[in-house]
């Protein structure tokens, strides 16, 4: 059944629950009650593709466009004002790699939750929106023992932020650490736990995109020789310009690291 | 008193409730037959209706809605002032104070207990927007005003007709202290004639139906728009939305609106908003509320009687010391263009967005207007005698895109706008062009309708000059929006050209197309007085509508007739709608390419 939200939007409920997706295409963008347009396609164009007369608005004004990343139908376009920080209104994000679904050996792998620790409880941040996904992702992976490691900034080491965030349901036996670096192979704890185990993949998770995954992922990919498994919908940025690119550079990282990293959903992560 | 309002027939009630209507609209006619200014003789910038005993709204006719509820507001403010005691059966009140029931100093609103068998039954009231209030600047919008005390005369309520005699040294006072005395004791006088033809006209009904039958027929009335509605309201899912509207002048100006739906009620919440403003852009809380009235009325209730009915089911909340809700002396008198309508554009975007997620309702949403830009002319005209009067372009802006039809072209305001050779006749300005603006209308699936644009100058104007003011909603914001993925319309703007080269143009025979064509010094005007001299040319151009849905989704057809008909051009049909015209032709395999690669770009493939 689906309810109209807006003009080629609409909430669906379906076996997953409520949903919100494109109308045109049915792409699912998020589940009901969440941000859609965090889960558009955004482009910021001078204020002149709007039209010729609009060229007063330019340097002061950007137009803002949300389509649907999947069939490319415009949701929502807004004229925003410019901001120092915002990337150039003529740059486009670039394109991010496919997710594929992908088979685990447990034996080799192991999963790390990146810095979602108890100050994501907060909804406020970013990374609170990343709880719900990423908790019930690890109980798959536990009931054929794969190492789960979890990190926390070294930062919020004795404040009473230094747990891991609690919907994540942490167990005893899960390690912590807390790296005092973007990259969390940092201090040599990660690979501490990693090489006496055997582990040759690593499921990377957490926030953000562009800090502590890409880092880590990077090293992980190019120094530890580690192939990197990244669930696009498991880790998430402050913007989605961020985020996308981000993955991006993931995707093009050069000297042959790339094609050691490769991305999935959560949904899409089998484990054998 | 009344009867059981069940125990009215329908047929009875039909006909009593559409003869108050048309008492509401002949109180209108009377106002524009009688009326001195353009404003109220062809700009329909009035208010007629009729109200119940307690200062409730009866019947409205075609009033502006924040005014028709004012009206209602100032009723009940003479009322308490005067008692019902206090009351003659022929006299008549003057009200514009903006801290009591009016919106403006301008806007006088004319106020008429109607007696029957010496007991009050009902109330008449106008107001008129006259072309002087004896303000800072000509006209009563004031620029340069920061308290309400620069902005005219301020009438809390009196009684200028006392058992049906003219007051005449008050009238004459209240007239002196203006700049156009002749013109403003005609409106005045236009608003006592309106007044009397409803007393005439609701005492003949009383006295052919009986007090019982009509009381019990006007309740009937406020309570069916009241059911109505809260129907209506019922209906769509329970939600909130929000929306933020702007002014943006050498300061800028924000209202924050949250719209509660709630069951069968509506909550707008204006919590956030700035405090109020120095400049006259503020809009007290009855405004405030009239406004949100208005926009119910046109979105939910546009075809239920406008009565009282409609006020219940709305409550809003607006923060005192802000700009919705302003404490004395904050000035106020450029808020009917400029506070009125960003609040306006709040209201009626967040109904807008209640309104889509209803399946009933959804071909309803509309791309709303955030305000357009007025000017006001004074000074010595051809015929040697001083004047004050204002361009009348609100109306000839675009109308917002709907869900299954384009916005209305130079026409989508809500009044009406006089001709260029009316205006030219009785004032020294020659226009150089009134037309469509090309390229100004938001794009969409459907787009907004496009502005106007006029450029003028002034024409045999003994003083060589005359005096202008620049009011409206300053801003590159202040056009259409647009709506689930419509594009915005242009800006409105108010520019002045001075040193041009008009003259030469004009000797050599050439019509002006484009106004970098003139030469010269431009300059945007913002709130602002200024002088319009010779060689000088003021150019204007109203908001255009907001597209609604995606532009690349509209029919190519519909894109090549706006081609045809010069409202769009060839560049921005390919370059906004993915359209390839050539000499009046669709090229339908390189249209079908440039859309493919134009969604291709909104994925961040290609470009």
């Amino acid at each position: 059944m689906s309810y109209p939200l807006r003009e080629n939007l609409e909430l669906f409920t379906g076996p997953e629950g409520a949903q919100i997706r494109c109308a045109h295409c049915h792409h699912v963008f998020c589940r009901a009650g969440e941000n859609w347009k965090q889960a558009t396609r955004v482009r910021l164009l001078p204020p002149t593709a709007a039209g010729p007369l609009m060229g007063e608005a330019r340097g002061k004004y950007v137009l803002q466009q949300n389509a649907c990343p999947s069939c490319g139908v415009l949701l929502d376009t807004d004229l925003i004002e410019q901001k120092k920080d915002m990337p150039q209104a003529k740059e486009n994000p670039p394109k991010t790699p496919e997710p594929r679904p992908f088979e685990a050996n447990s034996r080799t792998t192991a999963i790390l939750v990146l810095d979602l620790s108890s100050r994501c409880e907060d909804p406020e941040l970013t990374c609170f929106a990343l709880l719900a996904g990423v908790a019930g992702f690890p109980e798959n992976a536990r009931a054929v023992a794969v190492p789960i490691i979890f990190t926390v900034s070294a930062s919020q080491r004795g404040t009473p932020m230094e747990k891991v965030a609690r919907p994540l349901q942490r167990r005893e036996s899960e390690p912590v650490i807390y790296p005092d670096g973007f990259d969390k192979f940092t201090g040599g704890d990660l690979q501490r736990i990693l090489e006496p185990r055997g582990i040759k993949t690593l499921i990377i998770t957490g926030s953000a995109t562009n800090v502590a995954v890409l880092y880590t992922a990077t090293a992980a990919a190019r120094i530890h020789r580690y192939e990197v498994i990244v669930p696009v919908d498991g880790v998430n940025a402050r913007t989605r310009y961020a985020h996308d690119y981000s993955l991006y550079q993931l995707s093009v990282l050069p000297g042959g690291v790339c094609k050691r990293i490769r991305f999935t959903r959560l949904g899409a992560t089998s484990f054998i | 008193m009344s009867l059981p309002t069940g125990t009215v027939d329908p047929i009875t009630f039909e006909i009593l409730s559409h003869r108050l209507y048309q008492i509401a609209k002949e109180m209108g006619t009377t106002l524009e037959r009688v009326g001195g200014t353009v404003n109220t003789t062809q700009q329909k910038d009035y208010m007629a209706a009729l109200y119940r005993a307690d200062g409730e709204i009866l019947s409205a006719g075609e009033s502006i809605g924040m005014h028709m509820a004012c009206g209602g507001f100032a009723v009940k403010k003479i009322l308490e002032r005067f008692g019902n005691e206090g009351l003659a059966p022929d006299d008549v009140f003057l009200l514009n104070d903006p801290y009591v029931a009016a919106v403006h100093q301008s806007d006088l609103f004319m106020i008429s207990p109607i007696h029957y068998q010496d007991r009050l039954v009902a109330w008449s009231a106008t107001f008129v927007h006259v072309m002087d209030i004896g303000a800072l600047s000509p006209g009563g919008n004031s620029p340069g005003a920061t308290e309400i005390f620069h902005e005219g005369i301020r009438i809390p309520g009196i009684r200028l007709i006392d058992g049906g005699v003219l007051r005449k040294d008050l009238f004459d006072m209240i007239i002196n202290m203006t700049r156009q005395p002749t013109m403003v004791g005609l409106d005045l006088k236009c608003e006592i004639a309106a007044n009397n033809v409803a007393k005439s006209r609701v005492q003949e009904m009383f006295a052919q139906y009986g007090p019982e039958l009509i009381d019990a027929v006007t309740l009937k009335m406020i309570q069916h728009a009241e059911d109505a509605l809260r129907r209506r309201i019922a209906e769509i899912p329970d939600g909130v939305w929000k929306e933020t509207s702007a002014i943006e002048a050498d300061e800028s100006w924000k209202v924050h609106l949250v719209l509660s739906k709630i069951g069968d009620r509506l909550i707008f919440d204006f919590t956030g908003s700035d405090p109020q403003a120095s400049k006259g852009i503020n809009l007290p809380y009855h405004a405030t509320f009239g406004v949100c009235f208005s926009a119910v009325l046109s979105t939910l209730a546009y075809d239920l009687q406008k009565n009282h009915g409609i006020f219940r089911p709305i409550e809003v909340i607006a923060p005192k010391g802000t700009i919705v809700n302003p404490q004395p002396p904050a000035p106020v008198s450029m808020n009917t263009t400029s506070g009125a309508k960003i609040v306006l554009f709040a209201a009626s975007s967040t109904l807008m967005q209640a309104l889509a997620t209803h399946e009933r309702w959804k071909s309803e949403v509309m791309a709303m207007t955030v305000g357009r830009r007025n000017i006001r002319h004074a000074g010595i005209n051809q015929y040697g005698t001083y004047y004050v009067s204002n361009l009348s372009q609100t109306p000839i802006d675009g109308g917002g895109a709907r869900s299954f039809q384009d916005g209305v072209d130079s026409g989508g305001g809500t009044k009406s706008c006089p001709n260029v050779e009316w205006i030219e006749r009785n004032f020294p300005v020659l226009y150089l062009f009134r037309r469509h603006a090309r390229d100004s209308a938001g794009a969409g699936k459907f787009r907004g309708g496009v502005g106007a644009e006029t450029a003028f100058v002034i024409n045999d104007a003994p003083e060589r000059k005359i005096k202008g003011v620049a009011y409206g909603v300053v801003g590159l914001k202040n056009s259409g929006q647009g709506v689930f993925g419509g594009f915005p319309g242009a800006p409105a703007v108010v520019e002045l050209s001075r040193g041009t080269r008009l003259r030469e143009l004009i000797a050599e025979g050439s019509a002006l197309d484009r106004i970098a064509d003139l030469g010269g010094q431009m300059s945007s005007l913002p709130y602002c007085n200024f002088e319009l001299t010779e060689d000088d040319v003021l150019y204007t151009r109203q908001s255009s509508g907001g597209g609604y849905g995606d532009p690349l989704a509209r029919d190519v057809q519909l894109v090549l007739k706006d081609v045809v008909l010069g409202l769009v051009s060839t560049a921005a049909a390919g370059e906004i709608y993915g359209v390839v015209i050539d000499h009046d032709q669709i090229d339908v395999d390189a249209t079908e390419r440039l859309r493919s690669s134009m969604r291709a770009a909104r994925l961040g493939n290609g470009q």
